[in-house]
């Protein structure tokens, strides 16, 4: 018999419905190699299109274009719509109370964005493509500052087009973003010699964040052993890009007359100002994209995501000189990923973060996203009846983590009674509550799981009958969902 | 105030001190203190914090990040006036600053700064466990960390249970005991964590404000058998842009601290008196502020302590003054004092590990010869 994908759909994409039939391993393979050999197809989602007018009149057109992609179905989405239309019309009222309206526009665009993110994880085929998506959310991490929040779902959409390109200009689009210039404080870097600083129209200097945390993170990591001149080069580089128009935000700008004019150097190499200006900053990206140390380090981060919390090192090496040859080429590497997890054991070993685990969980018994809409503000206590808040809850929100490193991606890390108790709370609700019911949980709670059924996740023989054996039926799907075997893939 | 000028503020204030009456059962208990540590993530700026008087230095290198109407500590270091209630603690002798103090690190990373503030090793990622687990499995004490990862700095065999609050109703779900303790039962790494996950389950609270996650390390601290150790952590010291001085976002963060500190001292009642808090964060932020108003990763920054541990108040530092040739790359304080040392000498005090044992095991390679010499 053919192996079937079932370990794999979950390792690397968020495994299977139960009801649906399994495909074989060789066919999730086979379909995780086109999605990225034909990358271009999986990004308009046509089939789509239809459905979501109805959002859609809800929001506004920066909105309107970026989900365009949502993949709810119409009754969902007339559900959706009306929740918002009607936490609006609440804002509207409570005009006196300024702060609350402007949460509401401000925050409604990473609401949609995470429920945009679940939907399609959850609900279309390009698994393997959806989950490198999610890692790249990751490396590039942008949290909510300095006024960044409606430009993050556009910077996550803008890496969902060009995360099958080269890396060199996935990180020059990243860097030269409004969401990551006004994040890492790159705004207001001024030349000191700048037409600016002369003519005195700020007294802004240099920032030197997000050139620091372009080295140490995105590329060639402290490793490199990169010095504070280099560190002041690559600032000098960055002075100029900044937000030109607020009410165009997502489109940041070089602008020349805030650059540090000049030559300026880095890891040795010296880079010449243009007249575009943006030939500096894309020169600086190429160079530092081909050294060994960025193609270690993006290698490294892909294993560890994927394949272990301590990834072999041969693992890393072999796709290290993938990416080296391919001068960091990105669907070259993800091929060459694909290779290595082909050649893996099916053990469990590796714990899926609290995100990916979610819309597994939501995934094998066929329950939507819920739909609701966070109040606003969002404090207090409300239901969880909406994405965002359940991720804030599980512990992985993109746009929210505190530090420019993201999110933890190893076990060790995710191991904390509070994080596991999250874990059981959310497990719960699934068929429990009127927001996560499908016909699959109803049939479990009321018959209990089928042994077929159960077989498929490759459960140790002590927790397949721990989970057969649990009563009321309902704890069955507690039992599955928080069991090691289900925790890790 | 020169270089090499050893400053040792005399006592605040001289307070009586009496000994709280012991709230712990058993009698090991009462020689051990309480440790309440508050990781300042992103990088305090310890000249902001607490301003050097002396060394006017400061008035080249700074404009808007200058901090106006300091409060009063030794006549060599203005307060930031964020910090009113840490000022009452110092005026009743119960306070202590170290400045000038990091972990021999320059490299101006915030994770591999953090790494080894938490770490305690000599290099970044050098270990895989935290220097106050380390010293928990030393003196066999359990901890409480107010965060919903176990940081790194309490992680070893110790015990760290975790509390932080959440939204999450329980469910109308009854039996989730069996469950837990019969689906991890075989996986080591999980079943570790039964108890305590049981134990967060019936917990309902939605309150992340870091003064209320100080009040609950202080209720549970003052509980018979409770933790001995608490942690809480508050991120967003990376001042880059709009520093400010006495107002402005550092300002703020300060208050944050000032709030931390005053909540904890106020819930933990007679344990206060046999308590100390700690601040640590992994490198202080360049001497000289930088274009955009603010300042960015730069070396040494201050250490806050309180508690009733402390018998007499002082700024304790080895000054290595603010001057072009004085700073390290012209641009950042130099360490003068080894932060392993001060918290080394603050856990041989407080837990009663002899320096040797903190030496072998707490921070390997360093000499903890140092006495903060606040112990009264």
């Amino acid at each position: 018999m053919e192996k079937s994908a079932d370990w794999i759909s979950r390792r690397a994409g968020f495994g299977f419905r139960l009801g649906d039939d399994p495909i074989s391993e060789n066919q999730w393979f086979t379909n995780a190699r086109k999605s990225i050999e034909n990358n271009k197809s999986y990004i308009s989602n046509n089939r789509i299109k239809p459905l979501l007018k109805s959002i859609k009149r809800g929001l506004s057109d920066e909105h309107r274009k970026i989900y365009s992609g949502i993949t709810l179905n119409q009754t969902a989405g007339i559900v959706y719509r009306k929740q918002l239309e009607k936490e609006e019309k609440q804002a509207l009222k409570d005009q006196e109370d300024p702060d609350r309206v402007f949460t509401l526009k401000a925050r409604r665009p990473l609401w949609l964005s995470a429920l945009r993110r679940a939907d399609l994880c959850i609900n279309t085929n390009q698994d393997f493509a959806n989950r490198l998506w999610l890692f790249w959310l990751n490396y590039f991490t942008v949290s909510e500052a300095n006024n960044n929040g409606t430009c993050i779902p556009h910077f996550h959409e803008m890496i969902r087009k060009n995360m099958f390109g080269s890396m060199s200009d996935l990180v020059f689009k990243v860097v030269s973003h409004s969401a990551m210039l006004l994040y890492l404080d790159n705004n207001n870097s001024t030349g000191d010699k700048s037409k600016a600083r002369k003519q005195k129209w700020t007294t802004d200097g240099t920032n030197e964040n997000l050139a620091r945390e372009t080295l140490e993170l995105f590329t060639v990591t402290p490793i490199n052993g990169y010095t504070q001149e280099d560190v002041n080069g690559m600032t000098n580089i960055l002075t100029g890009w900044r937000v030109k128009d607020w009410d165009n935000v997502y489109k940041a700008q070089f602008v020349e007359d805030y650059h540090q004019p000049g030559t300026h150097e880095v890891l040795g190499k010296k880079y010449k100002s243009s007249k575009t200006g943006t030939r500096q900053l894309k020169d600086v990206v190429e160079d530092l994209i081909v050294l060994e140390d960025t193609a270690r380090h993006v290698s490294f981060r892909l294993c560890q995501h994927f394949i272990s919390d301590e990834p072999n090192p041969k693992h890393v090496q072999q796709l290290s000189a993938i990416y080296m040859n391919h001068k960091g080429q990105l669907a070259a590497v993800y091929l060459g990923l694909l290779d290595i997890l082909q050649t893996l054991d099916h053990k469990q070993d590796k714990f899926l973060n609290p995100e990916v685990w979610a819309y597994q969980s939501l995934k094998t018994f066929n329950v939507s996203p819920p739909l609701g809409v966070p109040k606003v503000p969002s404090y207090g206590r409300f239901k969880l009846k909406n994405m965002d808040s359940i991720l804030r809850e599980l512990g992985l929100m993109h746009g929210e983590a505190a530090q420019p490193n993201g999110w933890a991606e190893v076990e060790e890390d995710w191991l904390s009674n509070e994080y596991l108790d999250r874990r059981v709370k959310f497990s719960a609700l699934i068929g429990a509550t009127s927001n996560y019911k499908s016909d699959i949980c109803t049939s479990i709670i009321q018959n209990g799981f089928n042994s077929t059924d159960l077989d498929r996740f490759n459960l140790s023989q002590y927790s397949q009958t721990f989970v057969s054996d649990s009563r009321p039926f309902q704890s069955q799907i507690v039992a599955l969902l928080c069991s090691p075997d289900f925790l890790r893939s | 105030m020169n270089r090499r000028d050893f400053i040792k503020a005399s006592a605040a204030s001289a307070v009586a001190y009496t000994m709280g009456h012991s709230i712990f059962s058993s009698a090991s208990d009462s020689n051990i203190g309480n440790v309440f540590v508050i990781l300042l993530r992103g990088g305090m700026d310890g000249l902001a914090a607490v301003q050097p008087l002396q060394d006017k230095k400061i008035y080249d290198i700074r404009s808007s990040c200058i901090v106006e109407n300091t409060l009063k500590l030794d006549g060599n270091f203005g307060l930031h006036p964020s910090m009113k209630n840490f000022s009452d603690r110092w005026h009743a002798g119960n306070a202590g600053i170290v400045h000038a103090t990091g972990f021999d690190y320059y490299g101006r990373s915030h994770f591999e700064g953090q790494n080894l503030m938490e770490g305690g090793g000599g290099a970044p990622y050098a270990t895989s466990t935290g220097w106050l687990g380390r010293a928990m499995e030393v003196s066999n004490l359990s901890s409480l960390a107010l965060t919903l990862p176990t940081p790194l700095i309490c992680k070893s065999t110790a015990i760290t249970e975790s509390l932080y609050p959440t939204n999450f109703k329980n469910p109308i779900f009854t039996d989730n005991d069996t469950l837990l303790k019969g689906i991890w039962k075989d996986d080591m790494a999980l079943s570790k964590h039964t108890k305590s996950t049981l134990k967060s389950y019936g917990r309902y609270d939605n309150n992340n404000e870091p003064e209320w996650l100080a009040r609950e390390v202080a209720k549970q601290m003052s509980q018979v058998g409770g933790p001995k150790v608490g942690f809480v952590e508050y991120s967003g010291f990376d001042t880059h842009s709009r520093q400010g001085g006495e107002h402005g976002n550092h300002a703020r963060h300060l208050e944050k601290l000032d709030k931390i500190i005053s909540s904890f001292a106020s819930y933990s009642k007679e344990v206060w008196n046999n308590s100390i808090v700690i601040t640590v964060t992994e490198f202080g932020r360049t001497a000289k502020e930088n274009g955009t108003e603010g300042t960015d990763h730069g070396a040494a920054s201050a250490i806050f302590l309180a508690g009733g541990l402390i018998k007499s108040s002082r700024v304790i530092t080895d000054w290595p003054g603010l001057s072009k040739k004085e700073l390290f790359e012209q641009r950042d304080l130099r360490q003068t004092t080894d932060a392993r040392d001060v918290y080394g000498d603050v856990i041989h005090h407080a837990f009663n590990i002899s320096k040797q044992n903190i030496k072998d095991i707490v921070f390997p390679g360093t000499q903890q010869k140092l006495n903060l010499d606040i112990w009264g």
